[in-house]
């Protein structure tokens, strides 16, 4: 037993050693597996990345109530007579001034960007409340917006890639001008993508058609969303629906995270399929090269297993060299890019290439596949040739 | 021996290596013409009249509205031909899943407006124009529902509510609508501005864009200059361009898709030209001896180049063919799957003529080594060699 190891190693490193002699053919193998990985992974980080942002946005602490079957802000509409009856809600905490609720409306704004391209903005209306309402966000320059005043306060990802969105300066929307006020953070989340002002501002001058659209409430505790979503439910006439922040961001997200799977997949896997028939390709070339090398080996005693595992083992170190390097180009080129796509608001969100460790693991094993695949047949017939076939040559 | 026959048998002598070349070069073709079919899709300016019909939204987007007074004073301008308001119409049908996309607008405007996109039967234009909740519904959305004509049907308004403070909107279906272009979509539906906007609680007399018809395509993009001069500081400043140029900027905001395109394409041809030509090289090396003969039994230096150019040309094509075939297959299947998401979706005149630039390319890249190789044999060289 030992000994056939030994045969099946010593075999092997006469096939790896001869490796540099086959470099061309090699290293275009090793390309194509490195191309296919990295088509692969651009998708896959864009999906961690986009799902990351947006999901992110959303806490337990905190929830969003609109219009009953309306899935999104975007077609939600509340009448402001029923608004008045949340400030009795329960389950949700109070502040200085009363219940932390903050009813919002949303607009959509051109902003020019540092390139000087132009892209829509989600502009969200809020009330006097709608920092305290959220969580995960806080000011990290300058102050809140002075309700009744054109004044902005801007997401960071926001102020960092639009020239109308610095801090201090000003801009003109809806025939007047605003002030930049304050810039705030939110971890990294689709929320930094906003533009927060007055909501009756936003109301008036924006011409929304609905005067709200959804209401965010700060959570006294995060199992206090059972306690609002039973006394809603409660009241047939109100037909309005609570979710978790974290549970309406969580299912915004799925859409477009599956979408990039959508395409992402089929693509790296017929790249992976055009990888596949270069390195068989390859793998029958090196066979082939090598025929009276093996045929020397398997006179002088050696087995077929041992001549079926140095193919192999071939096949298999080009896949890896190959993923690997697909994974630091990668790693080098995508990691953190950032990039941004159309939100739910059909307004720009920004976020950043994110290689997850279980995306570097499914396109390993892609190419891992490619190897055993593409190693496989050529090791078995080199294998099986009859011998005097092989020695004739 | 015929050079053709030649260059055939000399293919075929490894069925297996020449299969996996094919093969490769296939896949490549495939992801290209998948995805250009996919790009076309996106590309709203292949609408026709796409270049010529101009329109004049809120500078903020379309989803921001206008006061319907801009229609009026849009009308005005010398160049304008035709010109209609219309009004989006966020709607569902009994579930809020079922989502329809609704216009509301002056319908003998707007039906002359879109004569190139849709098609309509004069009774139906007539029967629509006449009724004032008459609904004109695209083929395939009436038979999804099972609508006819005559029929009465009620929309639930996903933001807009009435003066009674109900959602619910009451039509009857006036008309149906096909495509005027093959793989158009017939999913759409509009409605009269005027019956929409009397009843509307908040927001009336809003609109989300006017389309515009000018008489002097030329004078079209003064026209559109003037339109936005004239509401620069107002409330709600516009911008107005043509169908074409507004879809363009809209897509480019879900991403840069064509780069993201030319990309993996060219990721994919990097691969085959990787392959094929370290393939192709190794298999003038693998030939020496018998270029030698040929070379010996008087073949000229060109012609056994051409022999070899003749070689890499037929696989390059057979990949390439291939490719396009399963790219067609796959392209009309998912034509047909996504015809309600992205109608539209064919493989055009201008994609084939794309991969045919390709496939010269190809031959030229992956061959050019090879064959200068093959050309290039020294005769006391190869016969020695072996």
């Amino acid at each position: 037993m030992t000994g056939s190891v030994k045969q099946i190693a010593a075999v092997a490193r006469i096939a790896l050693l001869g490796l540099p002699s086959r470099a061309r053919m090699s290293s275009a193998t090793v390309l194509s597996i490195a191309l296919a990985t990295l088509v692969l992974l651009g998708f896959l980080a864009m999906a961690s990345g986009f799902r990351a942002t947006v999901a992110g946005t959303g806490s337990d602490q905190s929830a969003i109530i609109l219009a009953e079957g309306s899935a999104s802000e975007f077609n939600s509409a509340i009448d402001t007579a029923r608004l008045a009856r949340l400030d009795n809600a329960p389950g949700i905490a109070a502040g200085k001034n009363g219940p932390l609720l903050s009813a919002e409306s949303f607009a959509t704004i051109s902003a020019v960007e540092d390139g000087g391209g132009e892209s829509s903005v989600t502009l969200r209306g809020m009330g006097p409340q709608g920092l305290a309402v959220r969580p995960l966000a806080r000011l990290a320059g300058g102050r809140m917006f002075t309700p009744g005043r054109n004044e902005l306060v801007v997401g960071s990802a926001l102020a960092g890639r639009y020239r109308d969105f610095k801090l201090g300066g000003s801009v003109r929307l809806a025939g007047m001008m605003w002030r930049v006020v304050g810039v705030f953070e939110a971890g990294g989340s689709a929320m930094e993508s906003e533009v927060w002002a007055d909501r009756k501002l936003v109301g008036q001058f924006f011409g929304s058609s609905a005067a709200v659209q959804s209401v965010r409430a700060r959570l006294s505790e995060a199992s206090a969303l059972a306690l609002l979503q039973r006394y809603l439910a409660a009241d047939t006439s109100l037909k309005l629906v609570a979710r978790s922040e974290r549970a309406y961001f969580a299912a915004q997200a799925r859409n477009m995270g599956k979408l990039i799977l959508f395409v992402g997949w089929p693509l790296g896997i017929a790249m992976a399929v055009g990888a596949l028939a270069g390195a068989l390709n390859t793998m029958f070339t090196s066979v082939s090269t090598r025929s009276t090398e093996i045929a020397t080996l398997r006179i002088l005693g050696f087995r077929g297993p041992s001549i079926f595992v140095s193919t192999m083992a071939e096949a298999v170190l080009l896949v890896l060299l190959g993923s690997g390097l697909g994974v630091a180009l990668a790693g080098l080129f995508l990691q953190g890019r950032s990039a941004s796509t159309i939100g739910g608001n059909l307004t720009q969100v920004m976020f950043k290439f994110d290689l997850a460790a279980n995306d570097i693991v499914q396109a390993v094993t892609l190419a891992l596949i490619v190897g055993v695949l593409g190693g496989a047949v050529p090791a078995w017939r080199a294998a099986r040739r009859p011998l005097v076939t092989a020695a004739a040559e | 021996m015929r050079e053709t026959t030649l260059v055939r048998r000399n293919a075929l002598r490894n069925p297996v290596r020449m299969l996996l070349m094919v093969g490769c070069i296939a896949v490549a073709f495939l992801i290209f013409g998948v995805l250009s079919a996919v790009a076309t899709a996106f590309r709203l300016e292949d609408q026709p009249g796409g270049h010529e019909r101009m329109m004049v939204v809120n500078r903020n987007g379309f989803q921001q509205t206008l006061p319907i007074a801009y229609a009026r004073d849009v009308a005005r301008q010398p160049n304008v031909a035709v010109s209609s308001p219309v009004r989006m119409a966020l709607v569902y049908w009994r579930q809020p899943k079922d989502i329809v996309s609704a216009v509301m607008v002056e319908p003998e405007t707007y039906l002359d407006l879109s004569k190139d996109v849709v098609k309509v039967a004069d009774e139906d234009r007539a029967r629509f124009v006449a009724t004032r909740d008459g609904l004109l519904v695209g083929r395939a959305l009436a038979e999804r529902y099972g609508w006819k004509r005559g029929d009465q049907v009620t929309l639930q308004s996903f933001t807009d509510l009435r003066e009674d403070g109900s959602r619910a909107w009451r039509f009857t279906v006036a008309g149906i609508y096909t495509a005027a272009q093959p793989g158009g979509s017939e999913l759409a539906m509009a409605g009269h501005f005027a019956y929409y906007n009397e009843a509307l609680l908040t927001g009336r007399d809003r609109i989300n864009w006017v389309l515009v018809q000018g008489r002097d395509l030329a004078a079209n993009d003064a026209m559109a200059r003037t339109i936005d001069a004239g509401y620069a500081n107002s409330a709600a400043a516009t911008r107005t361009q043509s169908e074409a140029a507004l879809g363009r900027a809209f897509l480019s905001q879900i991403g840069d898709l064509m780069l993201i395109v030319r990309l993996i394409v060219g990721a994919a041809f990097v691969v085959i030209l990787c392959v094929v030509g370290n393939t192709l090289i190794f298999m003038v090396g693998e030939r020496t001896g018998e270029i030698g003969v040929l070379k010996t039994l008087g073949f000229s230096r060109l012609r056994v180049a051409r022999i070899f150019a003749g070689e890499v040309a037929l696989i390059a094509v057979a990949g390439a063919v291939a490719g396009m075939s399963v790219a067609a297959l796959i392209v009309s299947a998912l034509g047909t799957a996504l015809k309600d998401v992205l109608p539209g979706m064919t493989m055009g005149a201008s994609t084939l003529a794309m991969a045919a630039g390709l496939v010269a390319l190809l031959i030229l890249l992956t061959g050019i080594l090879p064959v200068l190789q093959a050309g290039r044999v020294n005769i006391v060289e190869a016969l020695g060699r072996k």
